[in-house]
């Protein structure tokens, strides 16, 4: 039981890094590949922080105005240097590997034996330290965002998302929404990162790598598994998703399935979930499983 | 709320209703009853020679000292992949079915377990630096759950060796992996040697086995021949490197067996399956409760055998001297 | 005869500076918009209306000359800063809304063209009721569908809420650029009528992009027709009700009657 626990656990902590994705990938309609640098980029930070004595809520909150530093880069890249948004993400993210060697001085640094935001859950029953914790944050974020997207400011940044002429002619500076929530999202990102070092014990410069895969599986199975909801209702979905996710893998090593086959099945199920709404359309299949439960009635 | 909602509100309830219960079950549920046949976890951090010899040396290791896998102990091995989030699940794993003692090899998995297992043994397999790696009070006495088998690499034996080899060298060559710690360790380790003994020394780093090619160009070009450290990443791409060396008539001296029977000219090399065997031994000793990982030292296995590649050697015109010959004919091992 | 509230004075816009191809899309235009024009645009496809309302609007540079907005010279004012007083209708429908976003959402971001949005509250709920009165204004339905994502709306239903987007906040200018084209007959008679009606009541300033003559000559007290760059025929009050169809053909190629 506690492997649900821990499962439930991290599928909190991503969430947060999921939600991140989320102001991007969904509202502002474009791929944020800046992510992949800005994940590690919040560990190093955090856990170097902590390393030179700085408490490990100070170092969190570091680590998060470092990954909205990096997001403004790579915004300032697309809008004013006219970059289109897939590469300025991937110089950033680029970049990020270097700047991150630096502020750890080294690949991998361990926070065994050193404070973490964890400490403040002693006692309790297994893995329910991180539940608490991650429960904590993702509340305070997503009802921060939801605040947000009811505000004019937040109206806008969604318009410019979903028609950027519009949103021009309407007197909204598109430059200014799209680096907004480069820059916010990436801070998000930056601080699940700082979360998950500090769960895990270490940042390590390559813990980035594929993470952008995990935080899609987050949002998307939400999406497929919740269906059409709110935007409000959406952004809990994500951190359900990113639950539900952890599950799979877990069913996946439970099964036993060689780990080398785990990129493998992640891929898998993200294709099928991507596709399950054409699948849908084509089979009828909601109208076809009505009809069969009403049937047994 | 629109009935759309229902099935996000379910959801979430049941997620509360299902972590209330884990947390008072948890709290009265503290004493599961042992299983009869111990269970070991090994986690390797991802799949090579040297590490997968380490294994092999672990369950041999474990034989030697009575325990056969599946009659009366169970083995669950993991490999990493290589990736971050997949150590912290196993880690998580091994916790989970209380494992009665676990295994890592190579530092990002040990540290991982550090993290998620702290009142049962952890044996380290193949880590260079256990107290840089924050996993040990001491490297005398580790003072926590942590002890296990380090394998610094017998530098001195091997810049001999090259020096014996390379009369005439001017520059030797170091490449390593900058985003693996345990080989910028052992770089650092050897070019204080070599200042010691006064080599000039060049170093040249990679960030992934995509910079190696090019790298490499530039390092056999300027050098005289190139010393590798044991690097997990280089060691998967050895070929790229040997290529590139042979093209320029450069020999690769490499810290580990593994490179040599790639295309490297000799080293002392440890023993990576030995150095297994002596990690599965201290497991055995520990899980039978002779020793305690508090007070256990962490062991350095610095036993090396020369292995000697004659085909790579000849083709790149180096002379073995007869005594070398000899010996790795009888204490070590000629690859042909 | 008061002061005109916008004037374009000796307008040139050249393309293609320095080469063979070099040509003056705007060719001294000389334009003097006063309160309460409701003008009809004409003219054969490439004589420069569109030009026309893309440099009143800002989103092309002049060459030379000056725009004037009550007087004070507001040719290098950026785009963003026009849509202050400014606003401007599409002929494709999708253009002018959002469509994840509701029909209410779309009006109340409409409702703050060329304001500074902050982290106030958008208190969409108090604005239901004004949101209500002016969609019942359209014979569409739009009224019923307040809280629907504008993708899920007709053509039709999304240009006219185009159109009251762009008058929910009075403009001192509202450009039309061809803003039934793309709609059936009868839809597009409906907007048309509504679009005058709505023109008429709030005395708006008001440039229509037309190719239908007969809706050139009923709608507006004035008329325009642009050709190669430059303003050949402009006609008001008195003058515009004489012309007649015939006599406007005479004055240019291809257009549908």
């Amino acid at each position: 039981m506690s492997i649900l626990v821990s499962a439930i656990g991290q599928g909190l902590t991503w969430g947060i890094v999921g939600i991140g994705l989320f102001l991007t990938f969904r509202i502002l309609d474009f791929p944020d590949m800046t992510v992949e640098g800005t994940f590690p980029m919040g560990a190093a930070t955090a856990v170097a922080a902590i390393y030179h004595g700085f408490s490990p809520l100070a170092a969190t909150l570091l680590a998060f105005c470092v990954g909205m530093l990096a997001g403004l880069v790579t915004g300032l890249l697309y809008t004013k240097g006219k970059i289109p948004v897939l590469l300025a993400g991937i110089l950033t993210m680029t970049a990020a590997y270097s700047i991150n060697l630096r502020i750890m001085g080294r690949a991998n640094l361990s926070l065994y034996g050193k404070s973490s935001l964890l400490d403040l859950f002693k006692g309790l029953p297994p893995y329910f330290n991180s539940v608490f914790l991650g429960m904590i944050v993702i509340i305070i974020v997503t009802a921060l965002i939801i605040y947000f997207l009811q505000t004019n400011l937040g109206q806008a940044f969604i318009a410019t998302g979903d028609n950027s002429n519009m949103a021009k002619s309407l007197g909204i500076s598109t430059d200014t929404m799209q680096i907004m929530g480069l820059s916010v999202s990436n801070g998000m990102i930056a601080l699940g990162g700082a979360l998950v070092a500090q769960e895990n014990g270490f940042a390590d410069v390559n813990m980035g790598i594929g993470i952008i895969v995990v935080a899609l599986a987050s949002i998307i199975i939400g999406e497929v598994v919740f269906g059409e909801l709110t935007m409000n209702e959406r952004l809990i979905a994500v951190t359900i998703g990113s639950i539900l996710y952890r599950f799979v893998i877990l069913i996946v090593l439970q099964l036993g399935f060689n780990a080398n086959d785990l990129n493998l099945i992640s891929a898998i199920i993200l294709a099928i979930c991507m596709m399950f709404p054409a699948f849908e359309k084509r089979f009828q299949l909601k109208r076809s499983l009505s009809r069969g439960i009403s049937k047994h009635e | 709320m629109t009935k759309r909602s229902y099935p996000l509100i379910t959801a979430i309830i049941i997620l509360f209703a299902f972590l209330g219960y884990a947390f008072f079950a948890e709290k009265s549920d503290q004493n599961s009853a042992e299983p009869k046949t111990p269970t070991v976890g090994i986690l390797q951090l991802m799949s090579h020679p040297a590490l997968d010899a380490i294994h092999q040396g672990i369950i041999a290791g474990l034989k030697e000292e009575g325990y056969i896998p599946g009659k009366n102990i169970n083995i669950d091995f993991q490999n990493a992949q290589n990736d971050q989030s997949n150590l912290k699940t196993m880690s998580s794993k091994f916790a989970n079915e209380n494992a009665d003692l676990s295994i890592g090899i190579a530092t990002p998995a040990a540290q991982a377990l550090a993290n998620s297992i702290s009142d049962r043994p952890i044996i380290l397999g193949d880590i260079t630096d256990p107290k840089g790696a924050g996993l040990v009070k001491s490297n005398d006495r580790p003072g926590g759950n942590i002890t296990g088998v380090s394998d610094k690499a017998p530098f001195k034996l091997q810049l001999g060796l090259i020096k014996r080899l390379m009369p005439n060298m001017k520059t030797l060559g170091i490449i390593y992996t900058s985003s693996d710690d345990s080989a910028v360790a052992q770089y650092k380790m050897f070019k204080a040697l070599c200042k010691q003994e006064h080599v000039k020394l060049k170093a040249y780093s990679i960030t992934n086995t995509n910079d190696l090619n090019q790298v490499a160009q530039q390092a056999v070009n300027s050098v005289d021949a190139i010393y590798v450290p044991t690097d997990n990443t280089i060691a998967g791409a050895i070929s790229t490197l040997v290529g590139a060396a042979n093209q320029a008539g450069v020999p690769i001296f490499p810290g580990v067996d593994t490179m040599v029977k790639a295309g490297g000219v000799a080293t002392y090399a440890i023993d990576q399956f030995q150095l297994g065997v002596a990690t599965g031994k201290m497991s055995a000793e520990i899980l039978e409760g002779k020793k305690k990982p508090a007070t256990t030292p962490i062991k350095y296995f610095t036993k090396s055998k020369l292995i000697i590649n004659e085909r790579a050697a000849k083709k790149l015109n180096i002379h073995i001297p007869a005594s070398l010959m000899k010996e790795a004919q009888t204490k070590g091992e000629i690859v042909k | 005869m008061s002061e005109p509230i916008f004037e374009l004075k000796d307008v040139v816009v050249t393309v293609n500076q320095g080469t063979p191809e070099e040509i003056n899309i705007m060719d001294h235009v000389n334009l003097k918009i006063y309160a309460g024009d409701f003008i009809t645009v004409l003219g054969s496809n490439g004589a420069g209306k569109s030009t026309l309302f893309n440099i009143i609007g800002g989103d092309l540079k002049v060459t030379s000359g000056e725009i004037l907005l009550h007087g004070k010279d507001i040719t290098n004012m950026s785009v963003e800063h026009r849509t202050r007083f400014l606003s401007r209708v599409f002929q494709d429908p999708k253009m002018g809304t959002a469509p994840r976003m509701t029909v209410a959402e779309n009006l109340l971001l409409s409702k703050k063209r060329g304001q500074v949005r902050g982290l106030g509250a958008r208190r969409l709920k108090q604005n239901m009721a004004e949101f209500e009165e002016i969609t019942k204004t359209m014979p569409n339905g739009l009224d019923q569908r307040l809280n629907t994502p504008t993708g899920d709306l007709s053509g039709g239903q999304r240009q006219a809420l185009s159109f009251l987007m762009a008058t929910i906040k009075r403009p001192e200018i509202l450009l039309l650029d061809e803003h039934t084209a793309a709609l059936d007959p009868q839809t597009s008679a409906e907007l048309m009528h509504a679009t005058n009606m709505r023109i008429n009541k709030d005395q708006l300033t008001c440039l229509m992009i037309t190719h239908h003559l007969e809706d050139a000559l009923s709608y507006g007290n004035r008329l325009i027709v642009l050709d190669h760059g430059k303003i050949s025929y402009d006609v008001k009050d008195g003058d515009k009700d004489a012309l007649t169809k015939e006599k406007l053909l005479t004055f240019f190629n291809d257009i549908d009657g």
